[in-house]
C-alpha cells in the first residue's frame, strides 16, 4: 500500500513534466511575447523588459530555469499583474475556486447518488424517466448556455439570487456551484443507476432480503456499499471536469478564482502565470486520480495495489 | 466483417434472422431504437439546415431592420441583432462551423488513432510498450488546458483549433483500437496475410484496421459530441473561432453578454447547439447498445 502511493507519486513526476514542457513550449510558438502588443515602448525599455524577465536567453535555458525554479517551489513573477508573483495571485484567488468546486463536488455527489438510487429502485416507471430526463439535460446542455439561462431567469426575471459577482452571503453561491455540478449530477446518476441496478440482483443482496432484513437497511447497508465503487471510481474525471468547468463558471459568474487567470494569461502570453496555473491545476488532477485509486482499494478487496 | 463467426443462436434472441454478419446485426439493433433513430433524422435535418439554408436565404447584413422584434411572417422570422445580422441564418451560418469541425474533426481523428492503435496492438513489444506509454501521459494530462494552450500557441485560428482539438481527441480512441489489434494479431487470417508475404504495414492498413472500425463507430459520435463541445466552449472563451466568423459557441457568448436587452441572442444558438448535443447522445446511446458486445 504504502509503496504504491511512493511509486504513483513518482510516476507522476514525468507526466508533470511533460505538461510543463508542452504548455512552455507551445507559448513560445507563436509569435511575439507578452509586450510586443504595446507600441508605446521604446526599443530600449522593450530589451530591458526582456532582459529583465529573462527573455532574452535561450529558450532551452529559460526552460530549464524555469523547472530550477519549480523545483524551490519559485513559480516566478506574473508579467501582466506587476508587483504579484505567480504563487501569491494563486493563492489569492484560489480559496475562492476552491470553495465553489469543492461544493460543486458535493452538490453532484448527493444529488446524483440519489437519483441514480431512486431510478434503479423505481426501474421503468416515471421516477425512473424523469431520472434519465435529468441527466440528459445534464449530458446535453453545456453549462455556458445553462449558466447564462439560469442568471437571467433567477437573477433578472425571478429576481431570487443575485445575477453575478462574489459576495458573503450564500446567495452568491447558490447558481455557481449548481451550474459546475450539473454534467456531474447527470454522469454520477447514470453510474449509479448502472450499478445499482446490477448490485441488486447479485446473491449478497438476495441473502440479505433472505434472512429477512428490511428493504431500507438492505439497500443502506449492504447494497450501497458495492453500488458506490463506480462513483468513487468517477472522482478523479469528476475533478477534472470540475476545474474544466470552472473555468468558464467563473467568468459567468464573475468569481474572483484562478479558472479566469487562465484564460487572460494565456491570450495575453503571461508566461509564468499559464505555467503555474497548469501545472497546479494538472498536479491536482493527477492527485484526485491517485486518490480515488487509493480508496477504490481500500473499498473494494479485489482491486490489487499492483 | 464475415471472419467474426457468429454463435448459432445468440442472434436469433434479439429477433435477428440468423445468417446476418455481426455488423449487419449491430444497424439492425441500431434502426430498432426509436430515439436513436429519430435523433438522427433531427441531426440531419439541422445539419441540411446549416449547410443549405445560408445559401438560399439572403445572408448580407440588413441595415433597414436593425434589432427586428421576433416576427415569423416577415423576412427575418426570428429578428435582426443591432448590426442588421438576421439572428436564424446567423446561428445556421454558425452551425455549419461547430458541425463540420465536429464531424471533419472526429473523422481526422478516428483515422489517427485507428492507425496508431493498429501500430502498436499488432507490432507489440517495446514499440507498443513506448506508443502507449506516451498516450497514457498524455490522457493524465488535463485536457482542455492542453486544448486552450496548443490553441493559443497556434494563433487562434480555425485550423489552430482544429488542430489542438485533433491531438487531444484521438488518444481515447487509439487505446480501443489497440486493444482489438492486440486480439486480432493471433488470427489464423493475420497469419495467412503473413505467409502470403505482405508487410507488416500492408497488414497493419488492410487487415486491422478496418477490422477496428467495428469497435470504434460507438466511440466515433462520442468523438463528434465531444469536439463539437470543446470547440464551443473554446469559442464561447473568446479563444476559438474568431469574428467575424461565428460558431455556436461565439453566439452563445454574444448572447450571455446581452441577457438584459435581448435573451433570444442567447437562445437561438443554444438551443441548437443543446439539440445537436441530445441527438449525439442518444444516438451513442443507440450505438452503445447495438455494437458494444458486453452490453448485450
Amino acid at each position: 500500500m504504502f509503496q504504491y502511493v511512493v511509486r504513483r507519486t513518482l510516476g507522476s513526476i514525468p507526466t508533470l513534466f511533460v505538461l510543463a514542457a508542452i504548455t512552455f513550449f507551445m507559448m513560445r510558438v507563436a509569435p511575439g511575447d507578452p509586450f510586443s502588443g504595446n507600441r508605446r515602448l521604446t526599443p530600449e525599455v522593450l530589451a530591458n523588459l526582456r532582459r529583465a524577465f529573462n527573455l532574452d536567453l535561450p529558450l532551452w535555458e529559460q526552460f530549464w530555469r524555469y523547472i530550477w525554479g519549480v523545483l524551490h517551489f519559485d513559480f516566478g513573477p506574473s508579467i501582466k499583474n506587476r508587483d504579484y508573483s505567480v504563487s501569491e495571485l494563486i493563492g489569492i484567488g484560489f480559496p475562492t475556486s476552491l470553495e465553489v468546486g469543492m461544493w460543486a463536488m458535493l452538490v453532484a455527489a448527493i444529488i446524483g447518488i440519489a437519483l441514480g438510487i431512486a431510478g434503479a429502485l423505481r426501474r421503468n416507471t416515471s421516477v425512473d424517466y424523469s431520472v434519465g430526463a435529468i441527466a440528459m439535460v445534464g449530458l446535453a446542455i453545456p453549462i455556458f448556455v445553462i449558466g447564462p439561462v439560469a442568471q437571467s431567469y433567477f437573477g433578472l426575471h425571478l429576481r431570487w439570487l443575485p445575477i453575478s459577482g462574489w459576495g458573503d452571503s450564500w446567495t452568491y453561491r447558490i447558481l455557481p456551484v449548481l451550474t459546475l455540478a450539473l454534467p456531474n449530477i447527470a454522469y454520477i446518476s447514470r453510474l449509479m443507476r448502472g450499478s445499482m441496478i446490477e448490485i441488486m440482483r447479485t446473491n449478497y443482496v438476495r441473502t440479505a432480503r433472505a434472512k429477512g432484513l428490511g428493504e431500507r437497511r438492505t439497500i443502506l447497508r449492504h447494497a450501497l456499499k458495492g453500488a458506490l465503487l463506480p462513483v468513487v471510481a468517477y472522482l478523479g474525471p469528476a475533478t477534472a471536469i470540475t476545474i474544466t468547468g470552472s473555468i468558464v463558471v467563473e467568468q459567468i459568474f464573475s468569481i474572483p478564482g484562478i479558472g479566469r487567470y487562465f484564460v487572460d494569461a494565456a491570450i495575453n502570453r503571461d508566461y509564468p502565470l499559464v505555467m503555474g496555473v497548469t501545472l497546479f491545476y494538472g498536479s491536482i488532477v493527477i492527485f484526485a486520480n491517485l486518490l480515488t485509486d487509493i480508496v477504490r482499494g481500500l473499498l473494494d478487496p479485489k482491486v490489487s495495489y499492483e | 466483417m464475415s471472419e467474426l463467426a457468429i454463435q448459432p443462436g445468440t442472434s436469433e434472441e434479439h429477433g435477428v434472422q440468423p445468417g446476418l454478419s455481426p455488423f449487419r446485426a449491430s444497424l439492425h439493433r441500431f434502426r430498432k431504437n426509436r430515439l436513436a433513430v429519430l435523433s438522427c433524422w433531427v441531426l440531419a435535418i439541422i445539419v441540411l439546415a446549416c449547410f443549405i439554408g445560408p445559401l438560399l436565404l439572403p445572408t448580407e447584413a440588413d441595415w433597414d431592420n436593425t434589432s427586428a422584434p421576433i416576427d415569423l411572417f416577415s423576412a427575418h422570422p426570428f429578428g435582426t441583432d443591432d448590426l442588421g445580422r438576421d439572428h436564424l441564418i446567423r446561428s445556421l451560418e454558425g452551425g455549419r462551423v461547430s458541425l463540420g469541425l465536429g464531424f471533419f474533426g472526429a473523422i481526422v481523428s478516428v483515422l489517427i488513432s485507428v492507425v496508431y492503435g493498429a501500430t502498436a496492438g499488432y507490432l507489440g513489444g517495446w514499440v507498443d510498450n513506448w506508443m502507449m506509454r506516451a498516450v497514457d501521459i498524455l490522457l493524465s494530462v488535463p485536457f482542455m488546458f492542453l486544448v486552450i494552450l496548443i490553441n493559443v500557441g497556434l494563433g487562434k485560428s480555425n485550423t489552430s483549433l482544429f488542430v489542438a482539438v485533433v491531438i487531444t481527441l484521438w488518444l481515447t480512441p487509439a487505446v480501443i483500437a489497440r486493444g482489438q489489434a492486440v486480439s486480432l494479431r493471433s488470427r489464423e487470417f493475420i497469419e495467412a496475410a503473413k505467409a502470403g508475404g505482405m508487410t507488416p504495414w500492408q497488414i497493419i492498413l488492410q487487415h486491422i484496421a478496418p477490422n477496428s472500425v467495428n469497435v470504434i463507430i460507438v466511440y466515433s459520435s462520442l468523438l463528434v459530441l465531444e469536439i463539437i463541445l470543446t470547440e464551443s466552449f473554446l469559442s464561447f472563451l473568446g479563444i476559438g473561432v474568431q469574428a467575424p466568423a461565428a460558431s455556436w459557441g461565439t453566439l452563445v457568448n454574444d448572447g450571455a453578454g446581452r441577457i438584459e436587452s435581448d435573451l433570444r441572442l442567447l437562445l437561438l444558438p443554444g438551443s441548437m447547439l443543446a439539440a445537436v448535443l441530445f441527438c449525439l447522445n442518444y444516438i451513442t446511446d443507440g450505438l452503445r447498445d447495438a455494437f458494444d458486445p458486453n452490453e448485450r
